[in-house]
């Protein structure tokens, strides 16, 4: 123990050098471009409620279908009367948050499941593996239709089955770290140097594996959104009146030959938002990976 | 080689069955007395409990999985709520269909993401790269269903060049069945009206299935050929002076296609259950509408029947390619 005291301060020297994760991302523009582009949609997630010209799920009849710019009305209103852009900053919030629960729950599963089968022996591992690849093996999105739609279509469904698609990606993502970082030279020389087994996993291993799903993780936003938009799509995901992007294509789809911005603009907002954490996720993992040559 | 076929196929067997588990719990989360929903609004009791009995449902939870399972292993999906038809039969009625636009797209990516991948490898850095860069991040940001709207706005309803939705023109007769994929019956029948309605009704929805996984097939073409002309033999073959046309496409590419041979088993799983979204926006024939139509009819028979079609079809495809990926790689270790 006295030891272990002693050896402090030099183990934070030993572990993984500092990076400055920042440099290779501002190198980049594209990542850069997505960079900016992510943040802004994240900002107005959080402040647009405050700067949304209007209610979004105010119903005005009298003022429907108006072209982008016409009285005030920036990106126009949809066949509701409803302002698209307030309706789009609504969206944003409301994508964000869909997207960050069911990551949220997929992560925490994930983890959970990964470290058990990481770190348990032998016949555990295999059990949890095999549970693991036959949610793999199913397609995604049609398991999670078959969930949503054996429950019922309600965003509260989608989301669960959207979960339940996602949480074995990050088991698998976990397992494999636990698996080769458990074996690291820092961590076999921290053990050597009396740290516990715990001490070792929550300051060693755990923050060395982070990088890994700090990337997955930033992808999986974009991909969520789209899942999330694309249930919605079809109706199996949040249903109306809800300011789901997805939602917004489909109705606004009756009426897009004439009114061509209903449409329009929420799904560039989807393929802006997917874009750009896209784009982050690519730039992260470039970063974080040091052996990776600039192709 | 024989014994990791025998392992793969062992595999298989086990992640179906975990599906058929899976499947079977999913049926069982359904909020609700089924018995009672069968047997409509105003049986009484007595017969509400005799058709508790008729479909098993008295019995306990793994005594009526072995049930579900033994109709299965007879080709038995239960009988649709909506259309009062065998599961299995609708299903063989749709899927010919789903195949029609999931093979033309993956055709669409194949000849289209080889080229384009090797032109983005050999002009590196240059216009067609940064093209086909900018291509595949659209590709795989786009929410499908938006891209299908904006073409069927476009090259439909504004121009008028091609047909909104549907596999054929309303006012031709299908061509008679021999497949049940009517750009292939039509050709075989020599029906020519319905061969170019047939086409030009495939174009839209293929396209926009394509899309995705083309960005995809693009850039794994365009990485593997990189990491392949970087090495020695390339060089050897440059310097004793083979011509460059062939040093790529029978060196190079040769080398680098079998890794693109597993994204191409990906990219059929995906196509298949992306067909799903695209179907429902062009009002296609295939199981993606009849599940669609389905799950809003909470009829469970066919929504679990065309899980587990799919799922099927998605896990065969990965497990031959496995076996496809072995035989073209001999370094792949079967142990």
């Amino acid at each position: 123990m006295a030891l272990e005291t002693k050896l402090g301060p030099a183990e934070s020297e030993l572990g993984a050098p500092k990076r400055n994760i920042l440099r290779p991302l501002v190198h980049n523009r594209l990542t850069l471009a997505g960079g900016v582009l992510a943040l802004v949609f994240l900002l107005l997630a959080l402040i647009g409620p405050y700067i949304a010209p209007y209610d979004p799920t105010l119903v005005d009849l009298p003022h429907r279908f108006l072209g982008p710019g016409v009285q005030g009305h920036v990106l126009g209103t949809d066949e509701l009367g409803r302002d698209i852009l307030s309706r789009i900053l609504a969206g944003d919030r409301f994508a964000l948050e869909v997207a960050v629960l069911v990551l949220g729950i997929a992560l925490l599963v994930g983890f959970v499941i990964g470290a058990l089968a990481g770190l348990g022996n032998r016949w555990l591992d295999d059990t949890l593996m095999r549970v693991t690849d036959m949610f793999l093996a199913f397609p995604p999105l049609v398991l999670a239709m078959a969930v949503a739609a054996a429950l019922g279509p309600s965003l509260m469904h989608a989301m669960l089955a959207m979960a339940i698609v996602w949480w074995p990606i990050y088991a698998r993502l976990v397992r494999g770290q636990l698996l080769i970082l458990r074996h690291a030279d820092y961590a076999e020389a921290a053990h050597a140097a009396g740290a516990t087994r715990l001490r070792v996993l929550v300051r060693h291993i755990v923050p060395n594996m982070l990088d890994p799903i700090v990337v997955q993780l930033t992808m999986d936003i974009g991909n969520a959104i789209l899942t999330a938009a694309s249930l919605a799509f079809v109706g199996l995901g949040a249903q109306p009146p809800s300011p789901d992007w997805g939602l917004m294509v489909a109705s606004g789809r009756l009426y897009a030959l004439d009114q061509w911005w209903i449409v329009t603009f929420p799904g560039l907002a989807i393929l802006l938002v997917v874009l750009a954490f896209n784009l982050v996720g690519d730039g992260l993992r470039d970063a974080f990976d040091p052996t990776l040559q600039r192709r | 080689m024989l014994s990791f076929i025998v392992r793969r196929l062992g595999q298989l067997i086990l992640v179906l069955f975990g599906m058929l588990v899976l499947t079977f719990l999913v049926s069982h989360m359904v909020p609700g007395d089924p018995a009672r929903l069968a047997a409509g609004l105003h049986a009484t009791q007595s017969q509400v409990e005799q058709v508790r009995r008729q479909f098993g449902l008295n019995l306990p939870l793994w005594a009526q999985f072995t049930r579900y399972a033994d109709g299965l292993l007879h080709g038995n999906l239960g009988v649709s709520i909506l259309t009062r038809d065998p599961v299995s039969q609708d299903l063989g009625a749709y899927f010919p269909a789903t195949l029609e636009i999931t093979l033309t797209a993956l055709l669409i990516v194949l000849a289209v993401g080889i080229p384009l991948g090797v032109v983005s490898a050999v002009r590196r850095d240059g216009l067609p790269d940064h093209f086909s860069r900018v291509f595949a991040l659209l590709g795989v940001s786009m929410p499908p269903f938006w891209l299908a709207v904006l073409l069927q706005e476009v090259f439909a309803e504004k121009l008028g060049w091609l047909p909104v939705a549907g596999m054929l023109s309303s006012y031709l007769t299908p061509p008679t069945h021999i497949t049940g994929i009517y750009i292939l019956d039509s050709l075989l029948t020599g029906n020519w009206p319905d061969f170019t309605s047939a086409f030009a009704s495939l174009i839209l929805p293929s396209l926009t299935l394509a899309f995705g996984s083309l960005a995809i097939m693009t850039r794994m073409v365009r990485a593997k050929l990189l990491d392949v002309l970087r090495q020695d033999f390339i060089r050897t073959a440059r310097a004793k002076g083979v011509l460059e046309r062939r040093v790529i496409y029978r060196h190079a590419l040769k080398n680098a296609l079998p890794p693109a041979v597993t994204v191409i088993g990906l990219q059929v799983g995906s196509l298949l259950q992306g067909a799903v979204l695209v179907e429902a926006i062009f009002a296609w024939p295939g199981v993606g509408t009849y599940a669609l139509q389905a799950s809003e009819g909470l009829d469970f028979p066919a929504i679990l029947g065309f899980t587990l079609l799919v799922s099927v079809v998605y896990v065969f495809i990965n497990t031959i390619v496995d076996i496809i990926y072995a035989f073209l790689d001999p370094r792949v270790s079967y142990s």
